[in-house]
């Protein structure tokens, strides 16, 4: 309701001495309402267009790594793997990410041949590499990856991506999302998932050891 | 898996085992923390505990606590289609092996990571009543995995140099011993997560400078 409009219901002009113009708070709770009104109208257009750029983001983002994809496709699987050896990826972890066995990746390593598909899944884990680095500028991709997401909780963006979150993945690299909401989206439980009375303390031997936390 | 030193949770069939008085031949799990294996970083003790495996019928996932004294290795056989498929280690039968004893070529299964702190879990339940996070393991037995990745990595491509396993692996760990520099070894920056992928990729380097 614009402010001249309200100043009108204050004035009590010529009606006379008994009516009495509505309180003053009234003014400021109309004010405060239309302010409201307005703000709440506001916040949810960007409400929407957050949304849709997200959306709009998510799409482009994933338009572009299938494109990458299609063309890391093209090399061999051997010379792909070899590329993420060079990046610092353990072969385990190779394996866990593209969702096969170790002696499988062992197998393609020797020149063995391998599923389209599971081409495909080599190739586009290698395009998530060169995506996550050129667009969120992360160094030493491969350390980013194992890299937990929050300190002292044993989940990394190869856990994520392991277990088919390559969205949660994405999402964290780019900043869109924090370390507690990649947390929550991936397992509402974690902070008593991982909780542990325990800590690793390095031992009069020299060697990893675990005892109760000190309370 | 051929080159890998032998590490936690490794099974070997046909063994030979130490029991009261007399030897037998069993299928066994190495149920020692990776730590307690070796106390020079290649040669395994003169004497190292396992644990029996045998057949055991599937343990549903929601009744492992239930079965303290056991490893259950569900699909240990893949490809056998009789009830000898599935197979636990049994902790209350445990034996002594010495390093002659165990074949590389008689291995037939390695855990995962998380089948490592798992096994760590059971077997320190089973013997102290003590039960400790998985996660917490994790931050105990994940650089000494991590080795042994890496040695096996070294020693696959050192064997076509001629070398036999144990002087590859002897050349695995003087490397992994020397300075990475600040006066840190290599095999301190595999405690550090985030370390692990610069050490790996200086080992393919160094492998490549080797040929």
């Amino acid at each position: 309701m614009p402010i001249d409009r309200m100043r009108e219901l204050r004035e009590p002009g010529t009606a006379g001495t008994d009516i009495k113009p509505p309180p003053p708070l009234t003014e400021t709770r109309t004010v405060a309402k239309v302010f409201t009104e307005g703000i709440g109208h506001i916040r949810q257009q960007v409400r929407n267009l957050h949304e849709t750029t997200d959306e709009l983001h998510q799409q482009s983002h994933y338009a572009e790594w299938y494109a990458r994809t299609s063309e890391r496709g093209r090399s061999r699987t051997q010379d792909l793997l070899d590329e993420l050896a060079d990046l610092g990826f353990a072969w385990r972890d190779v394996a866990r990410l593209v969702g096969v066995s170790v002696p499988a990746v062992q197998k393609w390593r020797r020149g063995e041949g391998t599923t389209g598909e599971n081409r495909q899944k080599v190739a586009s884990l290698l395009a998530a590499c060169d995506l996550v680095s050129e667009h969120y500028a992360v160094q030493d991709v491969a350390s980013w990856f194992e890299m937990p997401v929050l300190i002292g909780i044993p989940v990394a963006p190869i856990d994520l991506w392991a277990n088919g979150r390559s969205d949660l993945v994405f999402d964290y690299a780019s900043g869109h999302t924090d370390s507690d909401q990649t947390l929550a989206a991936w397992d509402p439980q974690w902070r008593e998932r991982y909780r542990s009375d325990f800590e690793v303390f390095q031992a009069g031997d020299g060697q990893r050891s675990v005892r109760p936390k000190a309370h | 898996m051929r080159y890998r030193p032998v590490f936690t949770g490794d099974v070997f069939e046909k063994v030979t085992v130490q029991s009261l008085g007399c030897t037998r031949t069993k299928t066994v799990m190495m149920v020692q923390h990776p730590c307690a294996l070796r106390s020079n970083g290649v040669d395994l003790q003169a004497r190292l505990m396992v644990a029996e495996v045998r057949q055991h019928s599937v343990i549903p996932v929601e009744d492992w606590t239930g079965h303290v004294s056991k490893m259950p290795l569900p699909d240990l056989n893949p490809s056998v289609t009789t009830r000898n498929r599935h197979q636990a280690a049994f902790f209350d039968e445990p034996y002594l092996v010495g390093p002659d004893d165990l074949d590389l070529n008689k291995r037939v299964a390695c855990l995962s990571q998380t089948g490592v702190n798992l096994l760590l879990q059971r077997s320190v339940h089973h013997n102290s009543r003590a039960v400790v996070p998985t996660v917490t393991y994790q931050g105990v037995s994940s650089p000494a995995y991590e080795e042994a990745d890496l040695i096996e990595d070294w020693v696959e491509q050192r064997l076509d140099a001629g070398l036999d396993i144990r002087e590859a692996t002897v050349e695995a760990v003087k490397w992994l011993r020397e300075d990475a520099g600040g006066g840190v070894m290599r095999q301190m920056l595999l405690e550090d997560p985030q370390s692990r992928s610069t050490v790996r990729q200086q080992l393919r380097v160094a492998l490549r400078q080797l040929i």
